[in-house]
């Protein structure tokens, strides 16, 4: 029920986060002084706004989730229902905002969608709507800073409906993910289970396999790594009053024969400047940060993991300082209003000189990248300063988005490469030197931007350079190097595997599953057992090809190029077939998992063996113990391969040494084993019913 | 005949026919041997035996599986 504060008829104002809800209802409030109000727990705010009563109310990200239709951990699982996220037992918190939104629903005239403006906002939207308010459509807003200016005008020109590309391809995407996480997670533990006999949970995801994939194919490839020689030639001139090294014109000889006969033709220590190149350079400037970027660029400067930079750049979209980080986009179009930005980011003391520099220049029309987004721009100031709760971590990333953007109004800069060749006995060696002469751009992204420069000697051309020494020296190739988080992403991006919302929770979820460990990423033996079993198996599931298709088909859905229903169908049907597959090589996939995770029985134990199994012919016959009753006897090692299941069994006595002989039975072609106790030694065919053993019996 | 014929004699991983170790090994044995090929290129004359020796004190510059190929070779295979 409403508050006595809050009476009917009013218009709901559906937030992502309570902060947010916060920041627009302080813009849309015309008094810019909204009314808190406390609801179990949760403030909302009431605005007022052209005689019109607008509740803003926030959720706490997503408050509906997909759920399984049906029996748990069988599959293929193909049916499924949004519930609220509580009722799954996860996020309780997320109880009370469901709450919240019910008990508004009766007094509603009119519903505004506010949430952040892309897929997943889209769908958080929708689902409060459909689930809460029974509703399939609502106004939507749309902005990218959570700036007074940008919500007033994202208000006044609010769209009739919901982004329905946006929402479908949000929606696609959750469907899929949850599809191929529950059917692959339920068919691989299963698998396990069947073998081993216990439970152990083997999750695999759309977009976490190939990720895996790619750092279990890494770690082999150091792993088999051989480093080869090959030799580098130093040398030092002295040139221009000055003790100089320069390189031979190969940067890399392969055999120690050419490397001691180039030494030994330089030994007259004497060269000639055959040429003095001298060019001037542009040092291009870089495009604006979406981002991927700015993660890549943060854990460089700063060592932050992607999703700490994701983190706490949410917050500081929150506070209205950024614009919203989840984008793609390149671009910082006119409209932004940059003169604007850069006026106020000149009132922060320790941007004022820099952005003075650029408004006297009146040039605002920045430099661009050429990668676009369909809801937002590349990531900006919005010209507010921090407030003095900040922590160093969000000062330090504010920093960096504010230099980016002050670079990106700044031209290129300029630089004149010198290169001296210097001639010894048809030998070519070189002197690099370079200068800077102009800064451009770098000028406003230090310290984040260095220049090195080295000084050429004055020099002409015949010059005679004496060389200090030349020498060859050996070193060997290096291995690839692992990923680390920051790599690890630019390789997802590449491969366009998931999301740039979604990247850096993906590797953080691997890391949490045990997947993989370190801050040089390695696989862990879970993670690179189920790579393993599943690239023999079902290569499909974990190499990026399948995984890039279906992020473009939620491309062609957001376009509203294809359908939602039509596609969906055709991803069950596929699954199903898929599945049926993986249903059929249960045993086997089971078998090679356990035998790799070191779960089999008796793994550790020494194999006596015995000879050939004369059932399977496939199988070596074994000792064994069975675990219950610590009995020996002899069983053939093809009865734990799925392929055979071999039950050949002999049984042997309990007492006394057992030794293979090598000796074949002349009655019936079985394995003879000796028998060694105290009182005595035989030999004797394994099998109870040999006839060896019959006519012993008769003689006796 | 304690030991198991089918098995890698590194790993005692199951190993596939005629192959003398499992997958993983037979890969770092074929490294190995190509390895061995720029190796003589690059000096000229090198015995197998050198060649070996020389990588086993390159250490931690040599891949885990291949090192483990190549203890297997100077020291267990005989």
């Amino acid at each position: 029920m409403p508050t006595s504060k809050i009476t009917p008829p009013y218009i709901i104002g559906i937030a992502e986060k309570p902060q947010a809800a916060n920041r627009l209802a302080w813009a849309i409030d015309e008094q810019n002084k909204p009314e808190k109000v406390d609801i179990k727990g949760v403030s909302v705010y009431l605005c007022k706004r052209n005689k019109k009563k607008i509740i803003i109310v926030p959720a706490i990200g997503h408050l509906f989730t997909l759920s399984q239709i049906g029996e748990n951990w069988l599959y293929p699982a193909l049916d499924f229902r949004w519930i609220p996220t509580y009722k799954e037992g996860k996020s309780k918190r997320t109880k009370k905002y469901v709450e919240v939104f019910q008990s508004l629903r009766n007094g509603t005239k009119d519903i505004i969608i506010m949430t952040d403006y892309d897929r997943e906002g889209e769908v958080i939207g929708y689902l409060i709507l459909k689930y809460v308010f029974g509703k399939e459509n609502a106004k939507r807003m749309k902005f990218s800073t959570l700036t007074k200016r940008d919500i007033n005008k994202a208000f006044d020109a609010m769209e009739k409906s919901l982004d329905i590309g946006f929402l479908n391809a949000g929606l696609l995407r959750h469907y899929v993910d949850w599809l191929y996480g529950i059917n692959f997670t339920t068919a691989l533990s299963n698998a396990y289970k069947r073998i081993t006999g216990k439970f152990k949970l083997l999750s695999i995801g759309r977009v976490q396999g190939p990720t895996l994939f790619f750092i279990v194919e890494r770690e082999e490839k150091i792993n088999l790594f051989v480093p080869i020689p090959y030799w580098k030639i130093s040398a030092e001139v002295k040139m221009g009053g000055n003790n100089l090294s320069v390189s031979y014109f190969k940067d890399k000889i392969d055999t120690l024969a050419e490397a001691q006969k180039i030494s030994s033709e330089c030994s007259s220590l004497e060269g000639t400047i055959t040429d003095i190149k001298s060019e001037e350079k542009p040092i291009y400037n870089q495009p604006p940060f979406n981002l991927s970027e700015l993660q890549r660029q943060a854990y460089w400067f700063f060592k932050f993991s992607p999703s700490k930079t994701l983190k706490i750049a949410e917050k500081l979209y929150l506070k209205g300082i950024i614009s919203y980080p989840r984008t793609d986009s390149q671009k910082l179009p006119m409209t932004l209003g940059h003169k604007n930005i850069l006026s106020k980011l000149s009132q922060i003391s320790q941007y004022h000189e820099l952005t003075e520099e650029i408004l006297e220049k009146k040039k605002f029309k920045p430099f661009e990248g050429k990668k676009t987004d369909a809801a937002h721009p590349a990531i900006h100031p919005t010209g507010l300063p921090l407030d003095s709760q900040s922590t160093k971590d969000e000062r330090n990333l504010f920093d960096l988005i504010v230099k980016k953007y002050l670079s990106v109004f700044a031209g290129p800069g300029k630089k004149i490469e010198k290169r001296i060749e210097i001639s010894v006995n048809k030998h070519i060696f070189y002197f690099k030197g370079q200068e800077l002469i102009e800064e451009g751009w770098m000028r406003y992204y230090k310290p984040y931007v260095s220049f090195e420069e080295k000084a050429t000697p004055n020099v002409e051309l015949n010059d005679k350079v004496i060389f200090n020494f030349i020498k060859h020296e050996k070193h060997f190739t290096k291995p690839p190097n692992r990923f680390n988080e920051s790599t690890l992403l630019k390789k997802m991006e590449d491969e366009k595997l998931g999301t740039k919302a979604t990247r850096a929770d993906i590797i953080t979820t691997l890391y949490t599953r045990e997947y993989i460990e370190g801050i040089e990423i390695k696989p862990t033996l879970l993670g690179e057992s189920i790579i393993r079993v599943l690239l023999k198996n079902f290569p499909l599931i974990i190499t990026p090809t399948m995984t890039r298709n279906l992020e473009e088909m939620m491309d062609k859905i957001q376009e509203e190029k294809r359908e939602l229903k039509s596609e969906l169908i055709s991803i069950q049907q596929e699954l199903t077939e898929t599945l049926k597959g993986f249903h059929e090589k249960e045993e086997v996939i089971g078998y090679e998992l356990a035998t790799d995770l070191h779960s089999m029985p008796n793994n550790n134990e020494q194999t006596t063996v015995l000879g050939k199994c004369p059932v399977c012919k496939k199988g070596e016959l074994i000792i064994v113990k069975n675990k219950k009753t610590k009995k020996r006897f002899i069983a053939c090692s093809a009865f734990r391969n799925p392929k055979i299941q071999c039950k050949a069994t002999f049984p042997l006595p309990q007492y006394g040494n057992i030794y293979p002989t090598e000796e074949i039975c002349e009655y019936d072609n079985l394995p003879m084993i000796k028998i060694e106790n105290k009182k005595k030694t035989i030999i004797s065919c394994i099998s109870m019913d040999c006839p060896s053993k019959k006519s012993d019996k008769n003689e006796k | 005949m304690k030991n198991s014929i089918k098995h890698c004699p590194i790993c005692k991983k199951e190993k596939n026919g005629e192959n003398t170790f499992c997958e993983i090994h037979e890969k770092a044995k074929k490294s190995l041997l190509e390895g061995y090929e720029l190796w003589l290129k690059a000096y000229g004359i090198l015995s197998w035996e050198a060649y070996l020796k020389e990588l086993s004190a390159l250490d931690e510059r040599v891949g885990k599986t291949v090192k483990e190929v190549i203890d297997y070779e100077r020291f267990f295979k005989k």
